[in-house]
């Protein structure tokens, strides 16, 4: 008796349709269009796109072209049509900036060197050169699989870290070289005016 | 987009956008969450969100999540009560 009261109560909803009822509830069609498009690493046509993003699909082609002038999705043509996936040099450089502002440029360069050793292990361990030459050795279910994903990662660690390190070199703010820069600045000036004295000149100041 | 606990074929590098969509989304139950974040900026090799609330007795939880560019995936949670699935 007591049980069939309490199945009564129980909800007997689709948990997947309650969650795309719920997620469209709390989404613009933008957002959803955005979302789906992050997550999609091949091409794919705008119907594809539209499905999983539950918009129409005119919506979809709109947010899409939108995307792809602002370059963070990739517009792949086809003699018929369009297809989209998501561009991943925006996506990575989204990490590099969060390492960059998050990491000296000595942690990124342990880490560089860890990954470089952890590469050169797989390369010694399997004999082969590249992730690819193992990828053709494999057979289902073999154990290597989990290597591969985690020598895949190393890869794209690795750029990404490098990517990282020559940030600093490319520094349109200059934050990082700037308190250094002040104090080189005092040392020239100083010693200009030694030379120089008060007829140094401005324009080799600033070129210091 | 099939879900799949061992990698047995070749599943891509780990993708750390929908990881982060996947933080977004834990971080919409309000207060829940204790912290979410990336094992590592440099080197990411999962999400671990921890949570506070959990299963039966457990008052907290943590799920450590994988997801891969060609959409396999792995939430592994684990407990003080041992419940690890």
């Amino acid at each position: 008796m007591t049980t069939a009261d309490i199945s009564s109560e129980l909800w007997e909803g689709d948990v997947n349709e309650a969650a795309i009822e719920e997620w469209k509830a709390d989404t613009t069609t933008f957002d959803r269009v955005r979302h789906v498009s992050d997550v999609t690493t091949e091409p794919q046509a705008v119907s594809t796109i539209a499905e999983r993003a539950h918009v129409s699909e005119p919506t979809a082609r709109k947010y899409l072209s939108m995307l792809a002038e602002t370059g963070r999705v990739k517009a792949i043509n086809t003699e018929s049509k369009t297809r989209y996936m998501r561009a991943p040099q925006m996506l990575a450089m989204k990490r590099i900036a969060a390492i960059h502002r998050e990491h000296t440029k000595t942690e990124i360069r342990n880490t560089i060197r860890d990954l470089k050793i952890e590469l050169n292990d797989f390369q010694e361990q399997y004999n082969v050169a590249t992730v690819d030459e193992l990828t053709l050795e494999l057979e289902p279910g073999d154990d290597g699989w989990r290597d591969i994903t985690r020598w895949q990662q190393i890869e794209e660690n690795l750029e990404i870290a490098q990517a990282a390190l020559s940030l600093y070199d490319f520094d349109p703010d200059d934050s990082h070289a700037a308190s250094a820069r002040v104090a080189n600045t005092d040392r020239v000036v100083r010693s200009d005016s030694d030379e120089y004295g008060a007829l140094g000149d401005d324009g080799e100041q600033s070129t210091a | 987009m099939e879900p799949n606990a061992d990698t047995e074929g070749e599943v891509g590098p780990l993708d750390e956008t929908a990881l982060e969509q996947i933080r977004d989304e834990f971080a919409t139950l309000d207060g829940l969450v204790i912290e979410s974040r990336f094992d590592s900026l440099l080197d990411p090799t999962k999400l671990i969100v921890r949570l506070n609330d959990g299963i039966g007795a457990a008052d907290s939880c943590r799920f450590d999540v994988r997801w891969y560019h060609t959409g396999y995936y792995n939430f592994h949670h684990t407990d003080k009560q041992d419940v690890n699935f």
